[in-house]
C-alpha cells in the first residue's frame, strides 16, 4: 500500500523543491501532497488517510503549534515531522512531542532520511 | 630540568582585584561623599576664621575704647576735684598745691584721714571712689616737668611719662602709648588751664596688660576650638552624606543586577528625597526602554535570520537536488535559475534592511531639499505607466495644475511611491484599475494610490506597516516594502494611512507637510 506524505508550508518555493526532491530520490512509491494553506490541509487530513505530515511551524495565518495540536486531536496516531528554519532545540521547545524535527537549512537530503526513518519505524 | 609554568616570571600585570581596590582607593578621595564633606568643612572653616577675626577686632577695639573712656573720666574727675577744692579754699597757689598733692599722693589713705572733717573728708572719699591706686598719675607742667606724681611711679617711669606730654591747643585730651618694662601703658594727657593762662597736664596711665591677657586667652581658646569644630563637622558631614547617598548605592546594586542580564529588575521608589525618587523613576524608565529595545532587537534579528535562512534553504535544497545522480541539463538550468533568483532576493532583503537602518539611525542620510512636489509626482506617475502595461491595468492620474512645495529627498520619495504603486499593481487583477490622485489638504499634500484588487483583511490592516509583517498571501513578500514606505514618510514628517474593505480594493494615502 502506498504511503501518503503531506507537506504543509506557506512557501510555494519550498513545496516545489520538496516535490521534485521526493520524485528524484525514488520515493515516488509514496504519494506526495503539498498544501500551502493549513486550513485546507486540516480538511485534507480529515478526509484522507495521511501517514506522515511535514509541518512548517511558522506560517502567517496560523500558529504552527496550534495547528499541530489540532492535527493530533483529529488523529493521535498521525506522524508529524516539524520543519522550520528555527534550530531544532527551539522547535522542540515549541512542539515537545513531535515524531521528528527538521531544520530546513540542513538540506533536503536530511529530510528524505528523516521521512524514510519514520516510515520504516511505522512498519 | 622539569618545566614548571609557575616559575615563569611574567611582567606583573594588575589583577582585576588589585585594580578594583586601587580604583576604590582613588574613588574614596574622588567620591561625591568626600567632596561634599570636604567642601562643607572648608566653608565652615572659612566662616569660623572670618568670624573669629571680626570678633577679635571688635573685642580689642571695644576694650581699648573703654579703657580710653575710663582714663578720660578719671582725669576729668581728678581735675574737677582739684577745682572744687580750689574753689572752696580760695584760688591761692597753696590751695592748688595742696589739692593736687591730696588728690595724687594721698588718695586712698582711709586710716590716716580720721582727723579730717566736713568738706575735706567728703572730698577725700570722692577721690577714693575713683579707685586710683591701679593707675599712674602724674601732673606735668607745660614745660614738661613733673609737679606731682603718684606713689607707684618711680623716677624712671616719671621721665618716660614726661616724654609723652602733649598739650592740645584746643584743650582736648591726647592719648599716647608707652612701652615700659615689657608692658604697654596707655596714657591720657588731659590739659588743664588754670588762672586763664598757665597750662598743666594731668597724665593718667593704665597698664594694658589686662586687655592683652584677655585677648590672648580668647584667641587661644578660639584657635584650639576651630580645628575641633572642623573635625566634628567633617564626621557629621560624612554621616549626612552617607544618609543622603544610600539610595544611590541601592540604584548601583540594581544596575549591577541589570548588567548581569536581568532586565526585568526595577527600583522601588521608597521614602527617599524627592530628587532621588525622580532619579529612580528616570532609571526605571530607561531600563524599560532598554528592555523594549532589547526585545525589539531580538525579534528583529529573529525575523532577519528567518528571512535570510529561507532563500539559503532553497539554494541549498536546489544544489543538493542538482547534485543527485541522474540529473539532466534541464534540471541543472532550473536549479541555477532558482539559485540566482534566491540570491537576488537575499540581496534585496539585505539592501532594504541597510536602507531602513540608515533611515532609522542616521538622520543626515536623506538629503532634504525644497522641491516642486506636483512636478515630481507627475514624473513618478508617468514612469509608472510602463509598470502597469504588462498587466494591462488602466492608470488614472489626477494631478492639479498648481505649485506645491515640500521639503524632501526626491530619491527616497520616489521609492516610497513606487513601493505603493508596485504593491497596487501586485494586488490588482489584469485589466484592473489604479488611480493616482494628488490633492492639497490644508497644510499638507495628500497623494492617494487606489487599486481595485481584493483589498486587505481587517487583521492585516493594523499591522500592514510593521517591519517583516507579511500577510498570508503567497506573493506578499518579506514584509519590508510598506514598512520602508511608511519609514520614508515619517522621515519627511508625514504619514501613510490605508483604507480598505475586503474585495473592494485598497487606498493608500500619503500625507506630507507643505512648505
Amino acid at each position: 500500500m502506498r504511503k501518503k506524505i503531506l507537506v504543509v508550508d506557506d512557501d510555494q518555493r519550498i513545496l516545489n523543491l520538496y516535490m521534485r526532491l521526493f520524485e528524484a530520490v525514488g520515493l515516488s512509491m509514496f504519494d506526495i501532497v503539498t498544501m500551502p494553506d493549513p486550513y485546507l490541509a486540516t480538511e485534507y487530513v480529515l478526509r484522507e488517510k495521511v501517514d506522515v505530515v511535514i509541518l512548517d511551524l511558522r506560517m502567517p495565518k496560523v500558529n504552527g503549534q496550534k495547528f499541530y495540536e489540532a492535527l493530533k486531536e483529529y488523529n493521535p496516531e498521525l506522524k508529524v515531522i516539524v520543519s522550520s528554519v528555527y534550530p531544532i532545540d527551539k522547535q522542540r521547545k515549541m512542539v515537545p512531542d513531535a515524531t521528528g524535527y527538521y531544520d530546513k537549512s540542513c538540506g533536503p537530503i536530511q529530510l528524505v532520511e528523516k521521512v524514510a526513518n519514520v516510515l520504516v519505524n511505522c512498519n | 630540568m622539569k618545566f614548571s609554568p609557575r616559575k615563569i616570571q611574567f611582567k606583573k600585570t594588575e589583577s582585576p582585584k588589585e585594580k578594583k581596590s586601587k580604583s576604590r582607593r582613588f574613588q574614596r578621595r574622588n567620591s561625591f561623599k568626600f567632596e561634599v564633606t570636604a567642601l562643607i568643612t572648608l566653608v565652615v572653616g572659612i566662616i569660623l576664621m572670618v568670624f573669629s577675626c571680626v570678633l577679635y577686632w571688635i573685642l580689642s577695639h571695644t576694650l581699648h575704647v573703654d579703657m580710653d573712656n575710663e582714663l578720660k573720666i578719671k582725669a576729668e574727675t581728678v581735675n574737677q576735684a582739684i577745682r572744687v577744692y580750689v574753689d572752696v579754699r580760695g584760688e591761692k597757689p597753696e590751695s592748688l598745691k595742696y589739692a593736687i598733692e591730696k588728690a595724687v599722693v594721698e588718695e586712698n589713705l582711709h586710716n590716716t584721714r580720721w582727723w579730717m572733717f566736713g568738706f575735706q573728708r567728703r572730698w577725700s572719699e570722692q577721690l577714693d571712689d575713683l579707685d586710683l591706686d591701679e593707675v599712674y598719675i602724674n601732673f606735668a607742667s607745660s614745660k614738661k616737668a613733673s609737679l606731682f606724681r603718684s606713689k607707684n611711679m618711680d623716677s624712671e617711669l616719671t621721665n618716660q611719662f614726661l616724654t609723652q606730654v602733649e598739650i592740645d591747643v584746643n584743650n582736648k585730651s591726647v592719648f599716647k602709648n608707652l612701652n615700659f618694662n615689657d608692658q604697654r601703658i596707655r596714657i591720657i594727657n588731659y590739659p588743664v588751664s588754670y588762672d586763664g593762662e598757665s597750662y598743666y597736664c594731668i597724665q593718667i596711665g593704665a597698664s594694658q596688660r589686662p586687655i592683652v591677657v584677655l585677648l590672648e586667652n580668647w584667641l587661644k581658646s578660639t584657635l584650639y576650638s576651630i580645628p575641633a569644630v572642623l573635625i566634628l563637622t567633617f564626621f557629621v558631614g560624612q554621616l549626612f552624606a552617607s544618609r543622603i547617598l544610600s539610595p544611590i548605592q541601592k540604584i548601583t546594586s540594581t544596575a549591577k543586577t541589570i548588567a548581569d542580564g536581568d532586565l526585568s529588575m526595577r527600583m522601588e521608589a521608597q521614602d527617599y528625597y524627592v530628587e532621588m525618587n525622580y532619579l529612580i523613576d528616570a532609571f526605571n524608565e530607561m531600563i524599560e526602554r532598554l528592555e523594549r529595545s532589547f526585545h525589539h532587537i531580538e525579534e528583529f534579528s529573529s525575523h532577519v535570520a528567518h528571512e535570510l535562512k529561507t532563500p539559503l534553504t532553497i539554494i541549498r535544497g536546489e544544489t543538493e537536488l542538482a547534485s543527485l545522480e541522474g540529473r539532466n541539463t534541464e534540471d541543472y538550468k532550473r536549479a541555477l535559475g532558482i539559485i540566482l533568483e534566491e540570491t537576488e532576493n537575499m540581496l534585496t532583503i539585505i539592501e532594504d534592511l541597510l536602507f531602513l537602518s540608515k533611515l532609522d539611525y542616521r538622520p543626515e542620510f536623506p538629503q532634504m531639499k525644497k522641491m516642486d512636489f506636483v512636478e515630481f509626482f507627475r514624473e513618478v506617475s508617468e514612469q509608472s505607466r510602463i509598470l502597469v502595461n504588462e498587466k494591462k491595468i488602466q492608470l488614472l492620474i489626477d494631478i492639479p495644475n498648481e505649485k506645491i512645495f515640500v521639503i524632501g529627498d526626491s530619491v527616497h520619495l520616489r521609492r516610497l511611491f513606487f513601493n505603493l504603486i508596485n504593491n497596487a499593481i501586485k494586488y490588482t487583477p489584469s485589466q484592473g484599475k489604479i488611480q493616482l490622485n494628488l490633492v492639497r489638504k490644508n497644510k499638507e499634500v495628500m497623494v492617494s494610490v487606489k487599486d481595485n484588487g481584493r483589498g486587505i483583511n481587517k487583521e492585516d490592516l493594523e499591522n500592514i506597516f510593521e517591519r517583516f509583517y507579511s500577510s498570508n498571501d503567497e506573493d506578499s513578500g518579506v514584509g519590508l516594502g510598506l514598512n520602508i514606505a511608511s519609514t520614508i514618510a515619517k522621515v519627511h514628517k508625514g504619514h501613510i494611512e490605508v483604507v480598505s474593505l475586503p474585495n473592494d480594493g485598497a487606498t493608500f494615502q500619503v500625507f506630507l507637510p507643505i512648505v
